[in-house]
């Protein structure tokens, strides 16, 4: 009997998410696919979007992307600033939008259909939910160093 | 290298924002039960 080997696709992420019975939806926009799904954390609610596009030269582009439903318009400076420190200490790039909306996002390339087992996508989307987790509470943290948590592996 | 991509998959991303309603998977549950299965 041969193992299946899992391969990076839209479809394969979609089923392991959903082995897990994570609700998530499929959209398409302008030809390009992703998975979006609803996050509630303790803060504050979020999108999370996944999406694998075929790039040039052999080369498929894994993002997920991490938006906050709260927005931070009026702290707009502040946010800039802590993002930025952010940025430079820790993975990942991090960014707040004209709406004041704050984002986390991974991209990684990887060559076309190239193995992605269940447990290595687990572990990379584990650790952009730790980030963007930690990132959401000190937004939404009582100090300017927000609550105590458990700082996730850069 | 396409440098247009970023931009165009911000605005992609950002309208299917519009109207969103997530469905509220529970990220602290999920995180434990991944948190568990990584460290098995």
């Amino acid at each position: 009997m041969t193992m299946e080997t899992a391969l990076l696709t839209l479809d394969t992420l979609a089923k392991y998410l959903k082995e897990k019975e994570v609700q998530l939806d499929m959209e398409e926009n302008n030809g390009q696919r992703f998975i979006r799904m609803g996050w509630r954390f303790e803060m504050g609610d979020a999108a999370v979007l996944v999406s694998v596009n075929d790039g040039p030269n052999n080369t498929s582009r894994l993002e997920v992307t991490c938006v906050t439903q709260k927005t931070y318009t009026e702290r707009r400076e502040e946010v800039v600033n802590m993002l930025n420190d952010r940025n430079r200490e820790r993975a990942f790039a991090r960014s707040i939008d004209t709406d004041g909306n704050v984002w986390l996002e991974y991209v990684g390339f990887y060559p076309t259909l190239a193995e992605m087992p269940q447990e290595t996508f687990d572990t990379l989307f584990g650790g952009v939910l730790m980030h963007f987790q930690d990132d959401y509470a000190t937004l939404e943290g009582p100090g300017p160093h927000g609550p105590q948590l458990q700082q996730p592996q850069a | 290298m396409d440098r247009n991509c970023s931009s165009r998959r911000h605005k992609h991303f950002q309208i299917a924002l519009n109207g969103w309603r997530g469905r509220g998977n529970l990220a602290s549950i999920f995180l434990i039960l991944l948190h568990s299965m990584v460290c098995k």
